[in-house]
Formats: C-alpha cells, sequence, structure tokens
C-alpha cells in the first residue's frame, strides 16, 4: 500500500500564509489523523495532496511519485487511487443519491450496468443508509449528505482515502458506526487513509497515528495514546479542548469578553 | 419518451424542414420535380429572372430553369409541369405583370393539341418582348403621322375639285377591283397547276433527312419573321402613305387622266401580287397541315418521334455499358469510447446514377462477443458478475441502394446481418449524412445496432467521417463516438492508377 | 490610494484603459485554452454521450418556444414593415423576399443566438458557477474525471450542433409569420408572396445562417461555461458569472455576426 510522503509543503493565498514548510509522512495501510484549528489549513493539504490545489514549494510523494512536478495527464491516473470525502459533502446536485455514489463506477466503467445498482445499494447500506437512492440531494439533511458523500468516495475501491470531517454533524450512534466503517476499510482492505476531524473521541479510535496541524507546520506526529498524554502545551491544550493555553493566548481578548458576557462554553467555529 | 428519442425528433424535424427549403430553393422551385423540360430561345431576356413564371392562358404551368447566352440570343430552359401538354404550334412571349410588374413567359397555346412538344423540344415561335419605351415611342409618332395624314385628306377633299377627285378615285377603284376578279379567275388554273408541281417536287424530296428538317423549319421561321417585319413597319408604312397621299393630293387635279390609268395599272400589279402571296399561302398553309409528302416530312411528329426513339434506345444502350461506374474505398474509423480502430473497404458498382451495388469488407474489434459468467466473494459478499469479452471479426456487407434526388436509399447485408440505411446529400458532392440500422437480432438481448454518420469531402480522393456508433445500445461502453479517414478512388483514378503500374507477368 | 492621488488625470485613464486591455486579452486567452482542452477531451474516452443529449435536450428543445416565438414576431413585424415602406413605390410584392432573406441570413441565427445567450448562457454560468463554490467541479476530479470534458464539453458540442437546427426553426417559423401577415393581414396575394419568398432565396442564404448559428452556439457555451468556471465566491459570485457569461455571450454573438458577414459571406 502506497506510503504518502510529504516534505517542505508551502501553500499560500495572496500573502497569506497557510501551509509553511509542511512535513508529514502517512505510512501505507495506516490512518492518520490530522487535527488542528479551525481554518489552519486542513482542508487545504488535502486539496494539495489531491493535486486539486497547486501547491507552491515543496513536495508530495505517492508510492515515491511527486505529485507535485506531475501534469494533469498523470494526474489523472494518479487520482483514480483515490477517494475522497468532502466536508460540504460536494455532492452533485443535479444528480439523485443513486448516481452520485454510481458516479466514478460508470465513469471507469468498472461493473456492467446491472451491477452497478447492487453495487450501490451495498456501499449505501456500510454508511446505514436504505432506499433513499432515487432522492436528490437537496431532499437529505445535512448529515445523510455526508453519510452519501462517504459511499460515493468508497465505491470505487480506492486505495487511498481522505476524510475531511467524516463525524461532523452526526449523532453519536451513527458517528460510531462511521468509525467502525473506516477502521474495516483499513483492516479488511489494507487502505492507506488520511482523515480530518476535530471529534476527538473518534481521533482516538480510528487513527493509527494523529498528525497536530499549527501555523502551517505539523507540530506533533504520534500514536493516539502519546498525543493524548503529549507534553507539548499546544498539542495538549488542543486534544483537552481548553480555552485558555498557548492557541488562544492571541485571543485573550475574545476570551475575555466571551466570560464577561456569561456566554456558556463557547467554542470558536468559524 | 427518453432523453435520446425527443433529441431525435428535434433533429429530424429540423432536418425535414431543411429538406423542404432546399428543395423549394432549388432549381425546380415549386413545380413538381417530374416536369419536363423545354427550350425557347429570345432576341432579348432583358428582366426576366430564373424561376420566373411560365404561364399558359394566364395559368402557372412551370418555371424558367435557367437563362444564358447561346450565339447572341437568350436560350431560356423552362421546367413544365408533367400534366401540361404544350401544342407545337405554340407561341411564347415575355410579358410583364401589370405596367412594371415582374416579367413571366407567356405560352399562347397553339391550334394543334394533337400534337404536343415532347421534353427536351423547343418553342420555336416567338414573338419579341415589347419594349414599353419603343412601343410608346411608336405610338406617338404613329399618331402624328395619323393626325398629320388626316389633316391632308380633309384639306385635299374639302376643295371641290378634291371632291371630284375622290369621286373618279372610288370610280377607278370599282374598275380596278372588276379587273381584279377577271384575273384572278382566268389564272386559276395556271395556279393550280403550279400548285401540283410544287406538289410533285415535294415528292421528290422524301430523302430528305431530319438534319435538312431544321433548315426548313429556318425557311419557315424567317418567312414568319418576314411577315413579322411587315407588321412592324405599319407606321413606316402609313407615313409613307401619308407621303403618297400628299403627292396624289397634289397631281390630281392635273393629270386627272394619267393618273386614272397609273391607278389602274397599279390595281392590277396589286392584284397579280396579291393573287401570288395568296397562292404562296395556300401551299405554305398545305405544307403545315401537313398534306403533300414534304408536309407530311416537317410536320409529322410521329416519324420525328420514332427516330428520336431509336436513338434514344442506342444511346441508352452505349450509355449502358460506357455508364458502369465503379468506385473503391478504404476507410478508417477510430471509436472513442473504446480506443479501437475499424476498417472499411467497399467497392461500388454503379451502373447508373441513380442506382448501385456495394460489396464490401469490415474489419470489427468489436465483431464478436463471448460472455461468462464469473462468480467472487469479497467480505462474505457473493455476487455474480458477467464478463463480456469482445474480439475481432471479418465481417461481409452487401447492399442495393437506389437514389431519389439527394436521397439514397440501401438494404442488403451490412456488417454479415440484415440491415437498411439511408444517405441524404446536404451539400451535393461535399457533406453527406446518413444513418445504418442492422443486426436486428443481436445476442443477449441487446438493441439494434444503429449508426449515423456523416462523411465530407475534403478533396476528391480523401474524405472524413464521424459520428456516432451504437447509438440505442443500452451498454454504454458500446454505444460511441467515432471519426476517421478515408479514401475513394472512381474508377478513372483507378485507370490511371493501373495503367502507371506495369502489368508483366 | 495617496499614490493615485498624485497622478494626473490622463495618465490614470490610460493605466485603466491598459490593464482593461490586458485583462481582456489575458481572458481572450483562457477561453482559448479551455476550448483546447475542449478539444484534447473529444478525442479520449469515454464520450460523454448522454451529456451531449441531456445538454441538447436543455440548449435546443427547451429553448424552441423562445426562440419560436422570437421568429415569429420578428417575421410579422419584418412583413409590416417593410410592406408600409415598399407601398411607397408599388414594390409590396418584393416583401416576401425581403423577409425570407432578412430572416435566413440575419435575424433568424442573430436572435435565435441572443435568445439563447439570455437563456442557456445564463443558465450553464449559474449551474456550473454553482458547482464551482461547492466544490462540486473538485469532486468531480477526485472521481476520475475532468471536469471540461465532463461539463463544457458537452455543453461546447450540444450548443453548437443545436443552434442551427433551431434556426432552421426560426427560420420556417419567420417566414410563416411574415406570410400571416402579408396575406391576412395587408391583403397580400398568397401564391405571389410565397412565389416571392422562394424565387431570390438561395442554397447560400440559409446554409450561411446556419453556419452562423453554429458558431454562436460554440461562442455561447464556451464563455459561459468560462465564466462558471472561474466564478469565485459563495451566491454573490455565481450572479456575477451569470451576469458577466451573459453580457459577454451577447457581445460574442453580434461581434462575430458582423465580421463573419463581411469575411465570409
Ligand atoms: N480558495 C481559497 N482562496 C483564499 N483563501 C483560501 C482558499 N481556501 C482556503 N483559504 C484559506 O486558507 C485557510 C485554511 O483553510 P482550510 O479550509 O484549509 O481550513 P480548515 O483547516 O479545513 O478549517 P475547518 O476545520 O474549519 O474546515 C483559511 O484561512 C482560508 O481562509
Ligand atoms: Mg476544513
Amino acid at each position: 500500500m502506497p506510503t504518502i510522503e510529504i516534505r517542505g509543503l508551502t501553500k499560500r493565498f495572496g500573502n497569506k500564509v497557510v501551509l509553511d514548510g509542511l512535513d508529514l509522512t502517512v505510512p501505507g495501510g495506516r490512518n492518520t489523523v490530522v487535527i488542528g484549528g479551525s481554518g489552519t489549513g486542513k482542508s487545504v493539504l488535502l486539496k494539495c495532496v489531491l493535486g486539486l490545489l497547486r501547491a507552491d514549494e515543496g513536495e508530495i510523494r505517492i508510492g515515491g511519485e511527486d505529485v507535485m512536478k506531475m501534469d494533469e495527464r498523470e494526474l489523472v491516473r494518479v487520482r483514480r487511487r483515490f477517494g475522497m470525502l468532502f466536508q460540504g459533502a460536494a455532492l452533485f446536485d443535479s444528480m439523485n443519491v443513486e448516481d452520485n455514489v454510481a458516479f466514478a463506477l460508470r465513469r471507469l466503467h468498472k461493473y456492467p450496468e446491472r451491477q452497478i445498482r447492487n453495487v450501490v445499494e451495498e456501499k449505501l447500506a456500510m454508511v446505514g443508509l436504505y432506499n433513499i437512492q432515487s432522492l436528490m440531494p437537496s431532499e437529505l439533511s445535512g448529515g445523510m449528505k455526508k453519510r452519501v458523500g462517504l459511499a460515493r468516495a468508497i465505491a470505487s475501491e480506492p486505495e487511498i482515502l481522505l476524510y475531511d470531517e467524516p463525524t461532523t454533524g452526526l449523532d453519536p450512534i451513527m458517528a460510531d458506526v462511521i468509525n467502525e466503517l473506516i477502521i474495516r476499510l483499513r483492516v479488511s482492505l489494507g487502505v492507506t487513509s488520511i482523515s480530518i476531524t476535530h471529534d476527538m473521541k473518534s481521533a482516538y479510535k480510528i487513527a493509527d497515528h494523529i498528525a497536530m496541524l499549527y501555523k502551517g507546520k505539523i507540530i506533533e506526529v504520534a500514536t493516539a495514546e502519546e498525543i493524548r498524554h503529549s507534553t507539548n502545551p499546544v498539542v495538549s491544550q488542543f486534544v483537552e479542548g481548553r480555552a485558555q493555553g498557548p492557541i488562544t493566548a492571541e485571543h485573550e481578548e475574545f476570551i475575555r469578553f466571551v466570560r464577561r458576557g456569561g456566554g456558556s462554553g463557547v467554542q470558536e467555529e468559524q | 419518451m427518453s432523453r435520446e428519442a425527443k433529441v431525435g425528433i428535434f433533429v429530424i424535424l429540423g432536418l425535414v424542414i431543411l429538406m423542404y427549403f432546399t428543395f423549394r430553393v432549388s432549381k425546380w422551385g415549386g413545380v413538381a420535380a417530374r416536369g419536363y423540360k423545354l427550350t425557347v430561345d429570345f432576341e432579348s431576356a432583358a428582366g426576366l429572372e430564373p424561376k420566373a413564371d411560365v404561364k399558359m392562358a394566364g395559368v402557372p404551368v412551370g418555371k424558367v430553369e435557367e437563362i444564358r447566352l447561346v450565339g447572341d440570343r437568350a436560350r431560356l430552359d423552362l421546367r413544365i409541369d408533367g400534366k401540361t401538354r404544350i401544342p407545337v404550334d405554340s407561341v411564347a412571349s415575355i410579358q410583364t405583370q401589370g405596367l412594371l410588374g415582374e416579367k413571366y413567359v407567356e405560352i399562347t397555346p397553339g391550334k394543334r393539341s394533337d400534337q404536343t412538344l415532347p421534353p427536351g423540344g423547343r418553342v420555336a415561335n416567338t414573338v419579341p418582348p415589347l419594349n414599353l419605351d419603343e412601343m410608346i415611342r411608336k405610338f406617338s409618332m404613329m399618331s402624328d403621322d395619323i393626325k398629320r395624314f388626316t389633316e391632308t385628306l380633309s384639306g385635299t377633299l374639302g376643295t371641290e375639285e378634291g371632291k371630284q377627285a375622290l369621286a373618279e378615285i372610288i370610280r377607278n377603284i370599282r374598275e380596278a377591283s372588276a379587273v381584279l376578279r377577271n384575273v384572278s379567275t382566268a389564272n386559276e388554273d395556271r395556279l393550280n397547276r403550279i400548285l401540283a408541281n410544287v406538289d410533285r417536287l415535294s415528292t421528290d424530296l422524301q430523302d430528305i433527312s431530319s438534319v435538312n428538317k431544321e433548315d426548313l423549319r429556318a425557311t419557315m421561321a424567317n418567312f414568319r419573321a418576314f411577315s413579322q417585319t411587315l407588321k412592324e413597319q405599319t407606321p413606316g408604312l402609313a407615313s409613307k402613305l401619308e407621303t403618297m397621299g400628299d403627292q396624289v393630293g397634289g397631281v390630281v387635279g392635273e393629270n386627272r387622266e394619267n393618273i386614272k390609268e397609273s391607278i389602274a395599272n397599279l390595281k392590277q400589279a396589286f392584284g397579280k401580287l396579291d393573287n401570288t402571296l395568296s397562292a404562296a399561302e395556300r401551299v405554305m398553309a398545305k405544307i403545315e397541315r401537313g398534306e403533300g409528302t414534304l408536309g407530311k416530312l416537317v410536320n409529322d411528329n410521329t416519324t420525328v418521334g420514332s427516330l428520336n426513339d431509336a436513338l434514344e434506345g442506342i444511346n441508352r444502350y452505349v450509355r449502358k455499358t460506357e455508364s458502369l461506374k465503379t468506385f473503391l474505398d478504404y476507410r478508417l474509423e477510430y471509436l472513442a469510447e473504446s480506443s479501437e480502430y475499424k476498417h472499411y473497404v467497399n467497392l461500388r458498382l454503379q451502373p447508373s446514377p441513380d442506382k448501385y451495388y456495394l460489396i464490401g469488407v469490415v474489419d470489427d474489434p468489436r465483431g464478436k462477443l463471448t460472455s461468462q459468467s464469473v462468480t467472487t466473494t469479497t467480505d462474505g459478499v457473493t455476487s455474480r458478475q458477467q464478463q463480456d469479452a469482445y474480439s475481432n471479426k471479418l465481417k461481409i456487407s452487401a447492399q442495393v441502394a437506389k437514389r431519389f434526388y439527394g436521397l439514397t436509399l440501401r438494404g442488403g447485408v451490412i456488417e454479415s446481418t440484415g440491415g437498411v440505411g439511408a444517405d441524404y446529400e446536404v451539400i451535393p458532392e461535399k457533406l453527406t449524412v446518413g444513418i445504418d440500422a442492422f443486426d436486428f437480432a443481436r445476442k443477449g438481448n441487446r438493441q439494434p445496432h444503429l449508426k449515423a454518420f456523416g462523411n465530407y469531402d475534403i478533396v476528391k480522393n480523401l474524405f472524413i467521417t464521424g459520428g456516432v456508433d451504437d447509438i440505442i445500445s443500452k451498454d454504454k461502453n458500446l454505444r460511441s463516438f467515432f471519426f476517421g479517414l478515408g479514401i475513394k478512388f472512381a474508377d478513372d483514378d483507378l485507370k490511371t492508377v493501373l495503367g502507371a503500374v506495369p502489368l508483366r507477368p | 490610494m495617496a499614490d493615485e492621488r498624485k497622478k494626473n488625470g490622463i495618465s490614470l485613464v490610460l493605466e485603466h484603459l491598459g490593464t482593461t486591455a490586458y485583462r481582456m486579452v489575458e481572458e481572450l486567452g483562457n477561453v482559448f485554452v479551455l476550448f483546447l482542452q475542449c478539444v484534447t477531451g473529444l478525442v479520449r474516452p469515454p464520450s460523454e454521450f448522454r451529456n451531449i443529449m441531456k445538454q441538447m435536450e436543455e440548449v435546443g428543445i427547451r429553448s424552441l418556444p423562445v426562440v419560436l416565438v422570437t421568429a415569429m414576431f420578428t417575421g410579422m413585424v419584418l412583413a409590416l414593415q417593410s410592406w408600409s415602406g415598399f407601398q411607397r413605390f408599388q414594390a409590396t410584392h418584393f416583401v416576401g423576399s425581403v423577409v425570407a432573406l432578412s430572416i435566413t441570413r440575419e435575424l433568424g441565427p442573430v436572435f435565435a443566438g441572443l435568445m439563447v445567450s439570455g437563456r442557456v448562457g445564463a443558465a450553464m454560468a449559474a449551474e456550473l458557477g454553482t458547482m464551482k463554490v461547492t466544490e462540486q467541479i473538485d469532486a468531480l476530479v477526485t472521481l476520475a474525471t475532468n471536469p471540461v470534458k465532463y461539463l463544457v464539453l458537452p455543453r461546447v458540442i450540444a450548443a453548437t450542433a443545436v443552434l442551427p437546427v433551431l434556426v432552421i426553426f426560426a427560420d420556417f417559423v419567420g417566414i410563416l409569420g411574415g406570410y400571416f401577415v402579408a396575406v391576412y393581414l395587408l391583403g397580400a396575394n398568397p401564391y405571389l408572396y410565397v412565389n416571392k419568398t422562394y424565387q431570390y432565396l438561395t442554397f447560400t442564404d440559409i446554409y450561411t445562417g446556419l453556419i452562423k448559428a453554429a458558431v454562436f452556439g460554440f461562442l455561447i457555451a464556451l464563455i459561459s461555461c468560462y465564466n462558471g468556471f472561474n466564478a469565485e465566491g459563495g451566491a454573490q459570485g455565481v450572479g456575477r458569472a451569470t451576469t458577466r457569461a451573459v453580457v459577454a455571450s451577447s457581445m460574442a454573438v453580434l461581434v462575430s455576426d458582423y465580421f463573419m458577414t463581411s469575411f465570409m459571406f
């Protein structure tokens, strides 16, 4: 199973540096969870890996091949090995659920048409959805969209899976079903995967390794257990979800304002 | 209704309207294309446009197809409705709708409704188109003349002398006419003899071929032209008459006796001339009526007709061996969906422009279908999968085709199965679109093989092709765009090519 | 800002013109690149047959009512106008010719083009723009699909193929509209009118109109897709892309019409 090696990855938008010489090794057949604050560039990282965004510097090796040096045609070949779940699901809203899930299967002629229905049904069952094939994305709830997006990502059985917040917006039981699914895909099919999550419970459960993204760099990579007991103040503030610490030091003003206003347990979101 | 069907109907409806348009703006315009062609020559076709109407008794019966210069005259090709028969002695003229309206060709039907012009025939009798300006000038000239004439006349006749002179003239005329009567009765025998001679002479002309017939026609046409001139000169004649009247008026008083005599002589001379003329006219009439051998020869359309038929037959026979055309073409098609190539070689035998036979060989990369079931077990889930595989196969085609204007219908064996097809020539000799339907009893319950294509000739021997193969197939990887390139040779090219190849055993 | 105030007015205007011109050239280049991507997409499997059919239905059949009504009224008003003009010199029998020639050569293709750029161009830009801002285009890429080939190519092919068909309908209905007005309202002789309609009309008039239509369809689809593809930001960005698409494609129709008329026909 392919290993993903990222070296010195830099990505800027205008003069705003989002990724700043980031290094990360994602071992083959393992699940690496990337954690980090909102807006630190986790989604950007995944898009760079897929070549959806062109990074400014650095290299991204997938099984030894540098994605950054590839032209569009080679990228197409490489992308066939990937599946990606988008943060906003990104379902095709002009197609129903079945056509969404079956999309890659039909494009790649992976199965004869009569077989595709069964595959779609099977993949939807894996994410806990039944008999919704003919619904349009606009008729689904946020959590359902997420799961259809996941079913679509795994439908063509890729070797590498990128999950951008797979459990966000799901109820705890369904979140656990998805966690089980991610683990099963890794164990039985040996999928290499990168997951992004804010949900530490889920992270501990599915991760072989956890990497913390902070200020454009990976500041620590370790197993779930090591992360939980990390001595790095930034990491420990994040995994324990404390409002006070080095991450929020820059937001002292904000924290004080919330305290004074008597605002209840605020988590900074978006 | 499926989306494809809707789009198909949409496009086909569009093509139908386009065909209607191309038909309407073509040479035949609104006339049934089955009509036949006639030609007619005019001194001038000024103001006449192609597609102008041809009318008979005011009723449209055809269109002007083409106007071109032959020698120094304008030759019109007329396309006449199939039902309309035009007598041989009809007269064609260019007329104007209203005073300033558009021009059209009017055919004034002749009396010979038993003998009509054959297809390709010529309307020999024409009236030169009236020029409005000239007409008006002539009219004004004539009215001037008439005015002056009547003035002189009244001036002359107003005097006592004039009155007497007039009385005298009248008396003379009476006498002269009496003489005239005598002359004609006396000469009747002789005239009859002349006629008989002419008749005999005409018998001697029995062997004159149809080539000479043209000369005779020309003579008659000249004769008509002469009488035409006579008619046209009438205004001039009037002015001459007027001068004469003047002179007459002047001299009458003095030379009454002399004049009386001269007039009498004149009258006599006129009478003789008149007689001769009327005799000649009678001969002509006889000829035209088809009496006598000459007349028969000139006018017998059945003779001419059968001769034409014979010639036609020979022509057709000669053409048959000569007109068998052979075409050979090779074409390569790239199927975009499967990235495969399909090769075609076709031989086309074309005995006549509206018919051909096609024999061909097709090398089809997806010619043969083998399917087998595969059972796989993943994660405890057992799935059966139908695996289809295609392999190369050589196929043959043999078709008969018939052409109706731009549309060619084909049928026979297409790629080793029964099939039909149709082609439509959108731009003559350049762009052809078509559709093939075959393989109706396909394996695995598949839809018939439907292929739509367009061929475009870049240069004479090179064409490109493109379209959609297997349009209605439910299997998505069977349906495919294709495009390709072909070369083709007509037999002339082949002769050249073969001629260049040294054929030594 | 302070810097700009120091510059005199003329150099500011020139600078503005310069950047505008530069942007236009750059955009033209981008549109051309998009076209080249379409061409390469054309030769790669899979064929986008289904998509093309879908777009043909969208561009062709769905636009038919608008185009037909426009063409009908164009023909009618043409007949009315030319009748009142030609009446002054007793040439009303040429109304049929004028209507047929104007419709087939010019008005049929141009009005159909403008209608389609309003209706379809906006729809294409909005749809692609929305897909862009909701990451659906990224999703396509991850599903081993080239978005240009999947989204742009079918639209361009469909519009190029279908616009001539629409124009055939427009020609027919426009001529029919002129006929109705001339014959039933103005009392023209029906036989003469039809006769005149087709007398001066040639293959070339019809085909040149259809070629124009194909070019219009091509430009409308390409420009609209380009604008949709480059939508930035949320709903507002999509709105802006849509407006730009309609304005640019309508202008492209009129400008290319002039050049085609002057160069080719
Ligand atoms: N296309 C873009 N243009 C400009 N800036 C962008 C773009 N995409 C992302 N950014 C910026 O990059 C930064 C990182 O964005 P990203 O979406 O990766 O955050 P994230 O870590 O995924 O956050 P979250 O956990 O909220 O999803 C953000 O500050 C965002 O403003
Ligand atoms: Mg994110």
